[in-house]
């Protein structure tokens, strides 16, 4: 009889021990953490020989124990319905002490809530509840309760669930680094999708105008960026060429800037002036103000017969122009404020005339606030000094310009986006 | 550098006290200061903010104080920047913010007139 027994103990071992190789390379072969989740609990109920199981995972949020898989004629509406926080109920108790639990009878445990049994008509019995754990941390925990032939769970198979559940947590571990992997490498691929977009929205080409030369530099300092520049042709005479800055950087900004863009050009189109169009401009972007976002921005109107530029500034930084003797003039400051910050706000034009080979030179914080590696400002004393010695012609002033901050800068990173427009009439 | 933010209750309301950089990585911090301050409920008429500390302030500390003076217009509150160093004060007069906000010699001054 003996020796039957001990037959049958070792039988059952056996099984335990082969019941666990199936498991690991069940989980082994799956990365998706739904189909882990299901696996673990569908083998756990099987090899416990247990009439139902469970497993929940603490959510980092809220440090509250969720439902993921409920196997049983209850487990549906667990899985909907039920959120324990740390120390509530069996499985709170055993995720805050992070220790294995075996009752032969659920009721005689005080922290039994009765609750689902009187909602369900479902009578727990015997009841393993073990921690997962990665490393130190618990993760959640697992179940098994009431074994089918009635009899209570014993610590053989305590040990047996607490190895299986051993495998399952660093299976589930690996799944939601997989998960946060994969969405990491989305959520690169949306920028770079983004970066693409928000380039579309940047002019394809110089304006092509007689005697007049055009060119543009912009680098924004993430994959996306709050500065832009347009070329809007009003008519066959005039032409408008703005530039801009809008409050922080990355995404919020970029999509500050892809509406403003598209207003700016409507208003250039059906305002008189500049100054009116920015009055417009300014109340449209304040009435829908969040986070007290605003944009900086210099629209200049450059009349290619006359030769006159008008100039609207809406708390820019002015526009530099260097003249056909070489010498560099740094127009007047800011007539008006930025936009979007309260409405009601004036703007003023001021006219600049521009003769043969003179440049006008248009840019943005990020090149006169580039930093060395000492964290340095490239200033306007060094841009003033490229610019003056530069070329007159706009695309080599422009290449001048950018080398010469590339050449301070060295390998520091850029921290602000750098925008740079160079525009002018042929000698 | 962080920015040390120091909010306290004075006559007129409250006064906030800035010291250090307000850039983007601490503006979210001076935002949430200046949120706790609205959040005291009705009663106030001014909020100050002493930028006497502050050397740098880039578009999102602007923007970080364009929201707080929008918020004030709401409550029927004013804002009051204090003490602007010769560096911010560049900032606001290259981009015209004197015509946007109140701005004052001394905190002390700032409560005077309400």
């Amino acid at each position: 009889m003996e020796n039957q027994s001990e037959i049958a103990r070792l039988n059952a071992k056996i099984t335990r021990l082969s019941s666990l190789i199936e498991v690991n390379e069940l989980i082994g072969s799956s990365l998706d953490l739904d189909t882990i989740l299901e696996n673990v609990m569908t083998i756990s109920k099987k090899v416990m020989n247990a009439d139902a199981s469970s497993l929940m995972l603490i959510d980092e949020r809220t440090n509250e124990l969720v439902y993921q898989v409920a196997l049983g004629t209850v487990g549906e509406k667990l899985k909907k319905e039920v959120r324990l926080k740390m120390g509530q109920g069996i499985a709170g108790t055993v995720a805050e002490e992070g220790k294995p639990l075996l009752l032969e009878d659920a009721y005689t445990h005080p922290k039994f809530f009765r609750g689902n049994d009187q909602a369900t008509g479902y009578r727990t019995k015997s009841m393993i509840t073990v921690p997962l754990k990665v490393g130190d941390r618990v993760t959640g925990i697992a179940q098994v309760i009431n074994r089918l032939d009635g009899n209570p769970f014993d610590k053989d198979e305590l040990e047996l669930f607490i190895a299986l559940s051993r495998l399952a947590a660093i299976a589930i571990e690996n799944a939601k680094m997989h998960q946060s992997l994969m969405e990491k490498q989305r959520l690169v691929k949306d920028m770079e999708f983004a970066k693409s977009v928000q380039e579309s929205f940047l002019p394809q080409f110089e304006p092509d105008i007689k005697s007049y030369r055009f060119s543009a530099h912009y680098t924004p300092a993430l994959d996306v960026g709050g500065d832009f520049y347009d070329f809007i042709q009003l008519d066959k005479v005039r032409t408008g060429i703005v530039i801009g800055d809008v409050s922080g950087k990355g995404v919020p900004a970029a999509l500050y800037m892809a509406k403003l863009g598209s207003d700016l050009r409507t208003l250039a189109y059906t305002e008189q002036t500049p100054a009116i169009a920015l009055a417009k401009l300014n109340d449209l972007l304040a009435a829908r103000s969040r986070r007290g976002m605003f944009a900086t921005l210099l629209y200049t109107e450059l009349n290619t017969v006359t030769g006159n530029l008008t100039v609207c500034n809406a708390g820019h930084l002015p526009p530099l122009v260097k003249r056909r003797d070489g010498s560099v003039k740094r127009l007047q400051p800011a007539g008006g404020t930025p936009l979007g910050m309260l409405p009601g706000m004036q703007f003023s034009d001021a006219t600049e005339p521009l003769g043969r080979g003179d440049t006008v030179v248009l840019y943005t914080d990020g090149i006169v606030e580039a930093m060395d590696a000492k964290e340095a400002l490239y200033g306007y004393e060094r841009f003033e000094d490229v610019i003056r010695k530069g070329p007159s012609d706009p695309a080599g002033l422009k290449a001048a310009i950018i080398a010469d901050v590339a050449r301070f800068t060295g390998l520091s990173p850029q921290h602000d986006d750098m925008t740079l427009v160079c525009f002018g009439a042929e000698r | 550098m962080k920015v040390e933010i120091t909010v306290q209750k004075i006559g007129v309301g409250h006064l906030v006290v800035l010291k250090g950089d307000v850039d983007m990585n601490s503006s979210p911090d001076v935002r949430g200061s200046i949120a706790e301050v609205f959040k005291q409920g009705p009663g106030a008429k001014a909020l100050v903010i002493d930028l006497s500390g502050v050397r740098y302030m880039d578009s999102s500390g602007i923007a970080t104080l364009v929201e707080a003076m929008q918020n004030c217009m709401k409550q029927g509150m004013k804002l009051r920047l204090a003490e602007l160093s010769p560096s911010v004060r560049d900032v606001f007069e290259l981009a015209r913010l004197s015509s946007i906000f109140e701005i004052f010699p001394k905190a002390s001054d700032a409560q005077a007139g309400l």
